[in-house]
């Protein structure tokens, strides 16, 4: 019997040792594929044009700050700082507005509630180009065409239904007691949410606020019709140097990478964060 | 080309005490920008540029202004202005029911780039004088190392502009027609046998003689191969040149600049040019349009265009004839560029493009066609074929035709 | 605390409800007013547009002929007409069913995998958030440079294996997968990432009991881990099924609806129709067409996967 355990335990140690080595593979490899534009941005950003358009592509190549000063000498810095305005405004307001509503939607159940959800899964799922030449008229006309406001307007079609229904799953999944206890002890419920409630989701508050500002930090077609000088954002900026007779995709890839790093530098930083903010929501 | 305008933009603010705000959009995307811009009667952009095959479009949209009323006034336009020097030929894509609404920015027609080096080579003495020379030549070119002929093949490029300009050699030219490929009647001459000659033409160039995956080449991709000695001819927009003679690619220094002389079927007026306008925005108030005005005389103006062409080297700019003519030669120009400008300017298509502003959806059929016959899906006739079924329907549909 | 108030309880919340009983009314108007400033934005900033689109769509209003007339239902007679639907349709539909079941299982698997104990899994758990940050447009210029037939990285690495190099973007058959592909990109990261988070939270107890037991890896996986996180998929898959049926930037850029109209989506086709060709009441009529579309997906994805809902 001894023998038989000692083999057993060392072909379960084993087996384990080779889907341990399995699944590196397949990260691995995966891996590769997300890193692959990644590596085309960053190089391409530091080559000249000559390099960039080299067929087929080099990996050695004298690298350069000509794509930075081209950018810098165009208005992207501005359009940088125009982005960032935008996404901390629609960040905002989609949490403000968004986290009570989807607290409303996980707990209550009033007259139209059906209706409500209805229609802000219809927002949410309609393509936005339906949208964007309506809206557009009706700016002009109440006057704030190109506005901050009347872009995050705009941003708040697609963002608002998607901080309600993710914050909705989550505090579907906070079990009652906690508020139950709170409003026993006297509370109404909006303190209850406030003092009681919103403390243990947090996490799940900056999680979702998170990918909101990357989704509007990101954002392109909204951005391209809507804004206007003073308001450009990076995005577009960026797309200014792909054109049909001539493409300056070092420009491109370097705007793109300024765009992506303060995310990226995020990222690290984030990252447990997130993940952790992604857990609490699944508390049982 | 824009940057250029940019810089002189400034002179302009300094002569006139006219201050331009100057925003450049995503080529690819302002289309998208100025539909909505215009549908929404916006009027935040003064003057603006884009297709002047889309004049019927912006007419329509009512955010074209006149320019005869601006030109008429001589407190507006000096007298050096020349405004007959601008060539008529080219104006009539901006001319609709008989009232100008725009000014060609550029000048454009079918240049073909061509590697001398290459043509040596296959013992070619020069660039061809024919359709059927080119499509012969492109054969003999392609080798291991190199293809014969580039075309742009893409949907989006599109790819039925290149494939235009050549049709109109093999069409016999229509004074009356609506355009290159449809009668005066609007019905699609895609089934007649020079035109169904052209697809077979075009099959075997885009299958046997151009590089491998030409079907999603766009004007950058076709650039970057012929300025790098990856193909041997190509055919397109001759305002493309200063990007070909100032670029940096290994084959620049051996690349030669031709027109195909005009064929029997239509001896002078064979020359595809479709450039963008300079628009006046209907939706500004009278001091803006003035002041747009002033803007566009400006840009069209004989001494505008004579620096363009002396300081910054960029002949597309010009689009007044006697300008091109009066510099045979010009240092940092080739001079057989300069020949074949000449040559595009006295021979252009005065119809090229159809009154219509269907005309834009029109064209998918076509683009989708040329498209099959590149990948290979249909068989050149029988695209055609289907090609001319749809338009007409597309025609029908939308009350073009009854 | 009284008793029967444990927790995970199916019923605790219809239970809090009638406990709560005597405090309905303030309550629910706490919750209505809670509700209602979002619904509000939306809704106002919404309903012109979306009526305007039906009202639209019943009129012959193109750019050329901007005129309200009204046509009744001739534009939707239009749709049975139209040569290119059947191909648009059967387009959108094979782009969602591959790229999101790929998406889901992809995403899965590397979630699996990185809720392992592994050295260096923290790595993986960091690179992986990229896709998610990256702006879409910047990702589908990246792929469109990195498809390119001569220039392209893709190419000139198969090259190196020895692998035939292919026409990914001009190519019939290769352009949809194509962009299948680079939808991937973004998209299993996405789904990832909402089921790491799940498995990051399951309890571990019945896990030990299940591997106690003697369960293979596989049959822990399939009869505890997976109908576990039914809820969470279900949810990632919703979520990139409109994500995908709304895919703008990588058509336009990559392959520009071609060739011919290989690539073309419903939403690629409605923005060629109101913008390029300013068709616009055409257009209206196929948005509505999208909506109703989008319903039965939903649908069946809500309902295979749902929670326990109110």
């Amino acid at each position: 019997m001894a023998t038989y355990d000692a083999v057993h335990g060392r072909l379960r140690s084993w087996r384990r040792l080779t889907a341990s080595f399995a699944s590196h593979v397949v990260l691995l490899l995966f891996l590769g594929f997300v890193l692959l534009p990644v590596i085309w941005v960053a190089l391409t950003a530091f080559k000249a044009p000559k390099d960039a358009y080299a067929t087929p592509p080099t990996i050695t190549f004298h690298p350069t700050l000509l794509n930075f000063h081209v950018l810098f000498q165009s208005q992207f810095v501005a359009d940088l700082g125009h982005s960032a305005i935008l996404m901390v405004l629609s960040t905002a307001v989609a949490l403000l507005l968004g986290v009570p509503a989807g607290y409303s939607l996980a707990r209550a159940n009033f007259k139209g509630k059906r209706f409500m959800t209805a229609w802000l899964v219809i927002a949410y799922v309609t393509p936005v180009i339906v949208f964007i030449i309506p809206l557009y008229v009706e700016y002009l006309k109440i006057g704030i065409s190109g506005s901050y406001l009347a872009l995050v307007l705009a941003y708040e079609i697609g963002l608002l239904p998607f901080t309600i229904f993710m914050m909705r799953s989550y505090f579907a999944d906070l079990p009652v007691q906690l508020e139950e206890a709170a409003l026993i002890d006297g509370c109404n419920r909006a303190r209850a949410l406030r003092l009681v409630v919103l403390p243990v989701m947090w996490p799940a508050v900056v999680t979702v606020g998170i990918l909101v500002a990357i989704a509007s930090w990101g954002e392109y077609f909204v951005a391209l019709v809507l804004t206007n000088q003073s308001t450009t954002t990076a995005p577009v900026a960026i797309y200014t140097y792909v054109g049909i007779e001539s493409s300056n995709w070092g420009a491109m890839a370097a705007g793109s990478l300024l765009v992506v790093l303060p995310v990226l530098i995020l990222a690290v930083f984030i990252q447990r964060g997130l993940i952790r903010g992604l857990t609490s929501g699944a508390v049982k | 080309m824009y940057d250029y305008q940019h810089t002189q933009i400034a002179l302009f603010t300094k002569d006139t005490g006219i201050s331009v705000n100057f925003q450049e959009i995503p080529e690819a995307s302002i289309l998208t920008k100025l539909q909505a811009a215009q549908t929404a009667h916006d009027h935040s952009y003064d003057f603006y540029e884009v297709p002047a095959s889309l004049t019927p479009q912006y007419v329509s949209l009512k955010g074209a202004a006149p320019i005869k009323p601006f030109l008429n006034n001589t407190s507006l336009t000096p007298s050096n202005y020349d405004f007959a020097g601008l060539p008529p030929g080219s104006m009539t894509q901006c001319t609709v029911k008989g009232t100008l609404y725009c000014v060609p920015a550029f000048s454009t027609g079918p240049e073909l780039y061509y590697n001398k080096q290459m043509f040596k080579a296959a013992g070619l003495s020069g660039p061809p004088q024919t359709m059927q020379a080119l499509v012969a030549d492109a054969n003999k070119l392609t080798t291991s190392n190199q293809a014969g002929i580039c075309l742009r093949g893409s949907n989006t490029a599109p790819n039925s502009f290149p494939a235009q300009m050549m049709l109109l050699y093999y069409l016999n030219y229509q004074a009356n027609g609506q355009g290159i490929w449809l009668n005066s009647d609007y019905t699609p001459r895609l089934t007649e046998p020079a035109a169904l000659q052209f697809a077979n033409d075009y099959s075997t160039l885009m299958t046997k003689d151009a590089p491998k995956g030409v079907g999603a080449y766009g004007y950058p991709e076709c650039l970057a191969a012929m300025s790098n000695g990856k193909v041997a001819m190509w055919l397109d927009d001759s305002a493309a040149a200063s990007y070909v003679f100032n670029g940096q690619g290994s084959a620049v220094p051996n690349i030669g600049y031709a027109s195909i002389p005009c064929p029997p079927t239509n001896p002078s007026k064979c020359q595809l040019s479709a450039p963008w306008g300079m628009f006046i925005n209907q939706n500004s108030d009278a001091a803006h349009q003035t002041a747009a005005y002033k803007l566009m005389a400006f840009l069209s103006s004989p001494s505008f265009q004579q620096g363009a062409l002396d300081n910054g080297k960029i002949p597309a700019l010009v689009t007044r004839p006697s300008v091109l003519a009066s510099a045979s030669t010009v240092s940092g120009i080739p001079s057989d560029l300069l020949t074949s400008l000449n040559y595009i300017q006295t021979h252009i298509d005065p119809n090229a493009i159809p009154q219509t502003s269907v005309f834009n959806q029109a064209q998918q059929p076509l683009n989708v066609a040329l498209s099959d016959i590149i990948s290979g899906q249909s068989k050149p006739d029988n695209a055609f074929k289907t090609a001319q079924s749809q338009i007409t329907a597309i025609l029908k549909q939308n009350g073009v035709t009854s | 605390m009284p008793s029967g108030q444990t927790v995970a309880r199916p019923g605790g919340r219809l239970s809090a409800g009638r406990r709560a009983g005597r405090r309905s009314r303030s309550d629910r108007r706490f919750f209505v007013l809670a509700a209602l400033p979002a619904f509000v934005v939306v809704f106002l900033v919404t309903i012109v547009p979306l009526a305007a689109a039906f009202g639209l769509s019943l009129t012959s209003y193109t750019s050329a002929n901007p005129v309200v007339k009204w046509v009744g239902l001739r534009n939707y007679k239009l749709l049975f007409s139209d040569p290119n639907v059947p191909t648009v349709l059967i387009v959108t539909a094979s782009f969602a069913v591959a790229a999101v079941v790929l998406e889901g299982v992809v995403g899965t698997v590397l979630a699996l995998l990185m809720s392992r104990k592994m050295r260096g899994v923290s790595v993986y758990r960091v690179l992986y958030l990229i896709p998610l940050m990256v702006a879409g447009i910047a990702a589908a210029v990246s792929w469109k440079a990195l498809l390119d037939t001569s220039a392209g990285w893709v190419n000139s690495i198969l090259h190196v294996f020895g692998i035939p190099q292919a026409n990914w973007l001009a190519s019939p058959t290769l352009a949809l997968p194509s962009i299948v592909i680079a939808d991937i990109w973004t998209g299993a990261p996405v789904v990832a990432v909402l089921v790491l988070a799940a498995l990051l939270g399951m309890p571990e107890d019945p896990l030990e009991a299940a591997r106690i037991d003697g369960a293979s890896q596989l049959q822990v996986v399939r009869y505890i881990i997976l109908p576990a996180i039914r809820p969470v998929l279900g949810f990632a898959v919703i979520f990139r099924t409109v994500d995908v049926f709304r895919q703008f930037g990588l058509i336009q850029i990559l392959t520009g609806g071609g060739p011919g109209v290989k690539t073309t989506t419903l939403n690629y086709y409605i923005y060629q129709n109101v913008f390029t060709y300013g068709n616009v009441a055409y257009g209206s009529t196929l948005a509505v067409l999208l909506i109703v579309a989008m319903a039965i997906p939903l649908g069946i994805i809500y309902l295979l996967t749902r929670r326990r809902e109110i």
